[in-house]
């Protein structure tokens, strides 16, 4: 069995993480990049959206490969997400990828693993390796999930602050390799201090005050920084501190049901978009609107609401969002990804809405003005 | 003076309002239903709706508005499923809250949540929800109620017998729109047998689809459409698909092409599309697989937005027709 399975953001860390220390094989496709969005352009429905085109790219790439076992996760609406996994076997079919797919029929992770626990491909590993080895493999694959995730944090704080800009960028590229090779417990610690020391020496200039702002929306679109073209990186040069609300641990932990206590949960959310939005409407909408509300509450100066074109849930949060704009006073920039999508007009789009925020923060001041760039 | 309640003429008015103005008639509540499409009501909504938005959620802020001014309630119940199992789509969860947030001058809103998606026998607390609003007795409630199932039942038997929709809508209607009474009434009609498949606000919006039905009609074509074929043949067809298609209009529309596909008893099939539909991206997807497979069934993919032209429409349809009289006189000769 040669498995596969679609990028999102820096999930395959934490896969191949898994699958290293199981000793079995993976078939990671290559980074999303321009070709694998053209290949999903090409074969994929029309107005589908983004996270589609991307994921059928990856897998085209990864037959290319030699894959030939695909896992997908669905669940049960109302998103399209639950139904990729119907059109994708239709098209890869066509194009002559014949596969066997491994559909995990839920959004809860822990019921997901127990499925493909049982699934007959994968039973025939089970002779070689006891429950423990999963469990450690998954352990390891988590750690390192978590690491990537902490110097991705770190990094979000240092960039408004370097000197000279790109260091932070730079430095972040090599941790995530570094991190990536490790093969133990014992190397991944070791390497995370290491980056997080080398990512502390940046230097910086500790005496500006940058503007706070947070990113939600679709959770493939926010989480993959190609999908989003690198719009973290583009804030933090433009000198703002950005909080990025969904992370990949966290939306496992919110579906195990472990986020409760943290300070900015997905329910939290969810309660706090009560107001204005009576009913779930799936996927991350009522976070995004909830969430909106939190960090305009925290004093955030802006938010940003990332989704990509004809996405049904994240549609409704934007309706939704112009009214809690107004409510709270803060301005929100919604942002709609498509594979038309260029780095120039988005970049012009957010140095416009920067400015708006900074002259913002500069009447709110009077006119002693802010030394936020 | 009785209560006025506004429905809008969008969405799923087209399958639920004999139900929906049965009960609130025999409430002793008046309904109004907003204008018929026009261009001037879609701008009127285009100013509210975030820009992007499907073609069927501007249609139908436009009706809103429309409404806005003329009703002492506004009736946008909150369609999370009306069956069990599915959905229908996310932005009918979220229309109202959308509509909230769209308006500042809006009359009280009915936004009662309708799901039955783990229970289906759920349907009576919701009426008496909205009953209950205006102070009516259980007993009248349930009264009304049962009738109004009654008429459901009678309309959707009705169009189980292949009647078009438009045709058997109309006895409900207080002035049933005027194309209709040029739609040819005869049965036998045109000799070929189209399917006009899609989401039933775009199959019967006149002004959305620009009166494909009649054109298609007046190409010498009989339409056959999803409401005609029975649940149960949907069901059976939706069930071979490996995975679950959870909308439920989705899967009506999915189940119907097939079975009609399958029958062998249409020469073609149109699907119906409105720009920035998600399901109808998959949908169409599906559909096209299947027809593949029977090369003798033409089929033709159109998709809708505010700025369809009439005559690049008619050249399609006309072509699309021609073909199938081609293939025709070739089987014969």
């Amino acid at each position: 069995m040669k498995a596969t399975f679609p990028h999102m953001g820096r999930m395959d860390i934490f896969i191949k993480g898994i699958v290293k220390a199981l000793g079995m094989e993976a078939v990671v496709p290559p980074t999303s990049s321009k070709k694998a969005l053209n290949l999903g352009v090409k074969y994929a429905p029309e107005f589908v959206c983004l996270p589609f085109k991307l994921m059928l790219g990856n897998l085209i790439e990864a037959f290319e490969r030699g894959a030939d076992t695909v896992i997908m996760v669905s669940d049960r609406g109302p998103c399209r997400l639950g139904l990729y996994g119907l059109p994708m076997q239709i098209i890869l079919k066509n194009l002559g990828y014949e596969a066997n797919w491994l559909i995990l029929n839920t959004p809860h992770a822990l019921h997901g693993l127990f499925q493909l626990g049982i699934e007959k491909e994968v039973v025939k590993y089970r002779d070689k390796l006891t429950f423990v080895d999963g469990l450690l493999a998954f352990h390891f694959g988590w750690k390192k999930m978590l690491a990537i995730e902490e110097i991705e944090r770190l990094s979000l704080k240092i960039r408004p602050y370097e000197i000279n800009k790109g260091d932070t960028t730079k430095g972040l590229y090599q941790g995530m390799e570094a991190i990536e090779s490790a093969d133990n417990l014992y190397d991944l610690k070791k390497a995370k201090d290491a980056v997080i020391k080398d990512l502390r020496s940046i230097p910086q200039d500790r005496n500006r005050r940058p503007l706070k702002i947070a990113i939600a929306g679709e959770i493939f679109v926010v989480l993959d920084s190609f999908a989003n073209l690198d719009i973290e990186k583009k804030l933090g040069e433009l000198g703002c501190e950005v909080d990025r609300t969904i992370w990949f641990s966290t939306h496992i932990l919110h579906h195990v049901g472990l986020d409760k206590f943290m300070r900015r949960s997905k329910g939290k959310a969810v309660r706090a978009a009560r107001p204005y939005l009576k009913h779930p409407v799936g996927a991350e909408c009522n976070a995004t609107v909830g969430y909106a509300i939190l960090y305009a509450e925290e004093g955030y100066d802006g938010f940003i609401h990332l989704m990509p074109f004809t996405c049904m849930p994240e549609f409704v949060a934007g309706g939704v969002l112009t009214r809690v704009s107004k409510d709270y006073n803060i301005p929100i920039f919604t942002v709609e990804l498509e594979e038309h999508s260029s780095q120039t007009h988005l970049m012009t789009r957010l140095e416009a809405f920067v400015d708006l925020l900074k002259r913002k923060r500069q009447k709110r001041q009077g006119l002693e003005g802010s030394r936020g760039d | 003076m009785a209560i006025k309640v506004g429905i809008p003429r969008a969405l799923l008015y087209y399958r639920l309002y004999p139900f929906w103005k049965t009960f609130f008639n025999s409430l002793g509540i008046e309904v109004v239903v907003s204008d018929k499409t026009t261009k001037k009501l879609l701008k009127e909504g285009l100013k509210y709706v975030p820009d992007e938005a499907c073609l069927s959620i501007k249609v139908a802020f436009g009706h809103v508005k429309d409404l806005i001014g003329k009703v002492d309630y506004l009736f946008l119940p909150r369609l999370v499923s009306l069956e069990r199992g599915t959905y229908i789509c996310p932005k009918f969860i979220g229309f109202p809250d959308m509509i909230r947030s769209a308006f500042d001058n809006l009359p009280p809103v009915i936004d009662t949540s309708f799901n039955l998606r783990r229970r289906p026998s759920n349907l009576f607390l919701p009426m008496c929800r909205i009953g209950r609003i205006f102070k009516k007795s259980f007993l009248s409630i349930h009264q009304a109620y049962k009738k109004a199932l009654e008429e459901e039942s009678k309309y959707l038997s009705s169009l189980r017998k292949g009647n078009l929709l438009p045709e058997v809508l109309s006895s409900w209607e207080e002035n049933p729109p005027p194309l209709l009474n040029t739609h040819l009434k005869s049965k036998s009609g045109g000799e070929l047998r189209i399917a006009l498949v899609g989401h039933p606000y775009n199959l019967y919006d006149f002004f959305v689809n620009l009166n494909i039905i009649k054109k298609l009609e007046n190409l010498g074509a009989r339409v056959i459409t999803p409401e005609m074929v029975s649940p149960l043949a949907i069901k059976k067809e939706t069930d071979k698909i490996p995975q679950e298609v959870y909308w439920s209009l989705g899967r009506e529309i999915v189940g119907a092409s097939f079975y009609l596909i399958e029958s062998g008893s249409i020469d073609g099939l149109v699907h119906l599309g409105s720009f920035g539909c998600g399901p109808d991206s998959f949908l169409r997807e599906l559909i096209a697989d299947k027809i593949r497979k029977y090369p003798e069934i033409a089929y033709l993919s159109l998709i809708l937005d505010e700025h369809s032209g009439e005559a690049g429409l008619v050249t399609r349809l006309e072509a699309f027709i021609d073909l199938i009289e081609r293939r025709k006189a070739k089987v014969r000769s």
